[in-house]
């Protein structure tokens, strides 16, 4: 009995932090989220250089960063782009962060 | 109060679950000549005198020798970079730096360049325990930056561990 209680007491924190801070994603995991997924992809053919961007919240209170694709493909000089994928992560919803990854050259 | 590190306790093994997997450090992707793998350490390098970082990235495709070591230097004044080099006790190893891009970065300059080094080099690198150095040549004058012990010991297992996983990959295909 009293584990239900415990794992309700948790369940309800958690549910009730996840609200806060969250992030892009096809997918929602509430208590924790670890997500990739395409975003786009273009004709343009091969990759050779690889660039990555973020931006992260907390608590949904703050919430900084450069998620864009422009300055994922700047970070690697990257000027034709094959294809974009996204991360999504958050734990409990205290800390959620958003990545982007251009793939091209 | 049992509810509470109930939550604590879950909070700490979530941390340490999602620390240790390694998917976090790198990416992925199936080429055509290849497969080309990005990896992003989280720990930097720093240099707490000059108040200067350097954060950096791995590039490698399977099929090239070199790996595209880019990275991120920022400083309190701007700066034209020459070369990078890493010196592990009495080895070191130097590439020239090809700037990407600078721009201001709050009261810093980002000086954002790219450098190549062997494969075997780097493999060499992070199988290190001792803690490397990293010097930064510009015009007429360098900078040195390190990193703690502890922070490159858990750094060099991770990408040691990556790195063993590309071989691996290599050997089959």
């Amino acid at each position: 009995m009293r584990i239900i209680k415990n794992f309700m007491f948790v369940a309800a924190i958690s549910l009730l932090l996840s609200s806060c801070a969250v992030s892009k994603s096809p997918l929602t995991g509430f208590l924790y989220m670890d997500v990739k997924a395409p975003l786009t992809a273009t004709g343009n053919s091969g990759s050779s250089k690889v660039g990555s961007a973020s931006a992260k919240s907390i608590l949904g209170i703050v919430a900084t960063g450069d998620a864009s694709i422009d300055a994922a493909a700047k970070s690697a000089g990257i000027t034709k782009i094959h294809h974009v994928d996204e991360q999504s992560t958050s734990i409990l919803g205290i800390i959620a962060t958003y990545k982007v990854y251009v793939y091209g050259e | 109060m049992r509810p509470f590190l109930f939550f604590f306790l879950f909070i700490i093994t979530t941390g340490v679950t999602n620390a240790q997997k390694l998917s976090k450090y790198y990416t992925s992707a199936m080429q055509e000549n290849g497969v080309l793998y990005f990896i992003e350490p989280k720990q930097e390098f720093k240099n707490n005198k000059e108040n200067s970082k350097l954060t950096y990235d791995l590039t490698y495709l399977t099929t090239k020798d070199t790996v595209l070591l880019n990275f991120t230097y920022l400083d309190n004044t701007i700066r034209i970079i020459d070369s990078i080099s890493i010196i592990q006790g009495d080895k070191h190893i130097s590439s020239i730096s090809k700037k990407i891009f600078i721009e201001t970065d709050k009261k810093f300059w980002k000086h954002r360049y790219s450098s190549g080094f062997l494969f075997t080099d780097i493999d060499l690198l992070f199988q290190q325990e001792k803690s490397p150095k990293v010097v930064i040549y510009f015009e007429n004058e360098h900078t040195q930056l390190g990193i703690k012990s502890s922070k490159w010991t858990k750094q060099s297992a991770i990408i040691s561990k990556i790195l063993m996983l590309i071989k691996a990959n290599k050997k089959s295909s």
